[in-house]
């Protein structure tokens, strides 16, 4: 098991990407891995069995199960902060898991091959959700990306290919952040979602707020219950192995922090699931001290994950810039 | 709604700009899913 995890970190444990990832482990591949993970908090809704759309209307608890219609194994969608309220059970909820599939190929001009990314779905069989939202909606945003690049070929032929892809991805997701933020670019962001969502026909389409787990920090519990869940691992993998428990946020960075364009910008957890952390009092003078560029911030500190793999000294943090 | 950071990257031209190439499939999960 080569992967540093001083250096190499999945963005979180969520079962989309744990089994590919604890697969590479196994098989003893030099893995780099660097993530950008996509979803929306309302994804807990559409979980809810259609026939209780009407009458559910908090969202779901932590560790609510679905039935995986298709590998027919319990599979949990999400041990995130969502257990606060809601008490849904397993019989609440009606999900179907996709297989995970290849997504997207990226490759040097000119070249034949090279890394890709895989994303997984994971849907409701729901064909409206409690909250309006149709089933193409879902299938527009809820996506879950992962990219798994051998560390190998990137040291030896593409470190700098590796880290100009992720350069070009963190100003596309900084693009993303402005325009949720009320930036100058928010009119073109949203019409082009909705060029892609099919939401065009949703004269109300707004962004939504791109959730993230909140301390980086890999579970490894939930990864050992991935294993013996999905039962199709290759090998033990030690949970010490599958990243440890180093949050992200002491990552070495050298990305500046993004400075939002609309610097008046208040929304509640933007671009980083903050809202979720509204409970306590130090967060919130934290989030008071700090509106907007804070916040989103603290969100592309994960963000930036792939596109820092080199080693550098936290001072670096504060002087890098690329745009 | 959601749109993906690499999809507004590809667009903006951003991976272009660092001579990268980038296939995205996109909305064809939606046979898939139903």
């Amino acid at each position: 098991m080569r992967c540093d995890t001083r250096r190499h970190q999945p963005v979180c444990s969520v079962e989309a990407a744990c089994r590919q990832f604890l697969n590479a482990i196994a098989s003893k591949i030099s893995d780099l891995i660097a993530g950008d993970v996509l979803d929306r908090r309302s994804a807990i809704w559409l979980m809810i069995r259609p026939d209780l759309k009407d009458e559910i209307r908090s969202e779901g608890p932590q560790g609510a199960y679905g039935k995986d219609s298709r590998c027919r194994r319990d599979h949990r969608l999400r041990d995130g902060p969502y257990a606060a309220d809601g008490g849904l059970s397993a019989e609440d909820t009606n999900v179907k898991v996709l297989p995970l599939r290849r997504s997207r190929r990226i490759r040097k001009q000119g070249e034949s091959t090279g890394p890709t990314s895989m994303r997984r779905m994971i849907i409701t069989r729901a064909e409206k959700s409690p909250n309006g939202s149709s089933i193409d909606d879902v299938l527009a945003n809820m996506v879950v990306a992962f990219s798994i690049i051998n560390v190998d070929w990137a040291r030896r032929e593409a470190a700098g290919f590796v880290r100009a892809f992720f350069k070009a991805l963190l100003r596309g997701a900084r693009d993303y952040c402005q325009a949720y933020h009320g930036g100058s670019n928010r009119a073109g962001i949203v019409a082009s979602s909705c060029e892609v969502s099919k939401s065009a026909r949703d004269p109300g389409a707004t962004l939504a707020v791109v959730a993230g787990r909140r301390d980086g920090r890999i579970r490894a519990i939930s990864m050992s219950a991935s294993v013996s869940r999905y039962g199709f691992v290759k090998g033990e993998v030690p949970a010490r192995q599958a990243g440890g428990q180093q949050p992200l946020s002491t990552r070495p960075t050298r990305n500046r922090p993004i400075t939002l364009e609309n610097a008046a910008s208040k929304i509640a957890g933007a671009a980083d699931g903050a809202s979720n952390d509204a409970g306590t009092e130090e967060k919130r003078q934290k989030k008071a001290a700090h509106p907007g560029g804070g916040v989103a911030a603290k969100r592309f500190t994960r963000w930036q994950l792939g596109g820092n793999q080199v080693p550098q000294s936290p001072s670096s943090a504060r002087t890098g810039a690329y745009r | 709604m959601v749109s993906s950071p690499i999809r507004i990257a590809r667009e903006k031209g951003y991976f272009k700009a660092a001579d990268i190439e980038l296939e995205l499939e996109e909305r064809h999960h939606r046979a898939d899913a139903m």
